[in-house]
């Protein structure tokens, strides 16, 4: 059985109110949920609250599922949806302030984490939403370019573009801040 | 050999908190049950105006009971109180089904 007929088999079940398959659903989409909405709002607690509310439209609207896509695309969307709008709500833009510059002092307070989740984590909060964002979904969630576009709503060659330059950014974050660890990179 | 970007990012998965799918749950219980109650409330409201409107009907028609060549008046706070008696009691049952809904 492929994923998607796994995932149909559940949805329905969803459909029909079955609590446990929605947990099910959860359990299974909602790390990979939390790394999207992580790499937007740069705030894990915030980001779990937010992930906590678009479950439950999911499970609001999922009678409206109608399989035209993959159930992840469609999850996935709301996800980027919605924390774009709780980005934009939040008008203290943090993630400008950290756009381009890492400052010297957060250099060698980020250098004190040693794991390389920690590491890579740390990377991946200093970069622009939308680089960080198509990075998880391309090489995380396995998507492939068009599922990004989907995802996103970006035009292919934008997903390109970023996630190129989304690659490029994190090697020379991960040697700024990690400098020996990470020289393979 | 694998790209070391994607090797990276595979291994930096983040997690939610270990009560995450409970939290919501109960979020998605107690929205339930907010909305079972909303639908309860309306219920009530319909009742109520139901009531109400057949109240208005018998206040303006006046009631009159003829038996044995006798016609007895029956003055009109009578049914109304009746009416109003029935109507709170009903209010009482579905106020009280309101409080004990458990999804």
């Amino acid at each position: 059985m492929t994923n998607e007929e796994h995932d149909k088999l559940i949805i329905e079940r969803v459909k029909n109110g079955d609590h446990t398959a929605f947990r099910q659903l959860v359990d299974k989409y909602k790390d990979d949920s939390l790394a999207l909405a992580c790499s937007i709002l740069k705030d894990q607690d915030l980001a779990e609250d937010v992930l906590q509310d678009v479950f439950i439209k999911i499970y609001d609207k999922i009678k409206s599922f109608k399989y035209q896509s993959a159930f992840y695309t469609w999850l996935y969307r709301f996800v980027v949806n919605k924390c774009y709008n709780e980005l934009r709500k939040h008008k203290k833009n943090r993630v400008e302030m950290k756009d381009d510059m890492i400052t010297s002092d957060e250099l060698s307070k980020k250098s004190d984490a040693v794991d390389q989740k920690t590491m890579i984590n740390t990377a991946l909060d200093l970069m622009k939403p939308d680089e960080a964002l198509v990075l998880r979904l391309f090489y995380l969630s396995e998507l492939k370019i068009e599922e990004v576009v989907q995802v996103t709503g970006f035009g292919a060659s934008k997903v390109k573009v970023t996630l190129h330059r989304a690659r490029k950014s994190l090697a020379e974050t991960l040697r700024k801040l990690f400098g020996k660890e990470i020289e393979e990179l | 050999m694998k790209d070391p970007i994607e090797k990276l990012l595979k291994e930096s998965k983040v997690e939610t908190s270990h009560d995450f799918t409970d939290q919501l749950i109960n979020k998605l219980d107690r929205k339930l049950e907010r909305k079972m109650r909303l639908g309860l409330y309306l219920l009530m409201a319909f009742v109520l105006t139901f009531f109400g409107a057949i109240v208005f009907v018998w206040i303006q028609s006046g009631y009159q009971i003829s038996a044995f060549g006798l016609s007895v008046a029956i003055p009109k706070t009578g049914p109304i109180l009746a009416l109003s008696l029935v109507v709170f009691l009903v209010l009482m049952h579905v106020r009280n089904l309101v409080r004990q809904v458990d999804i």
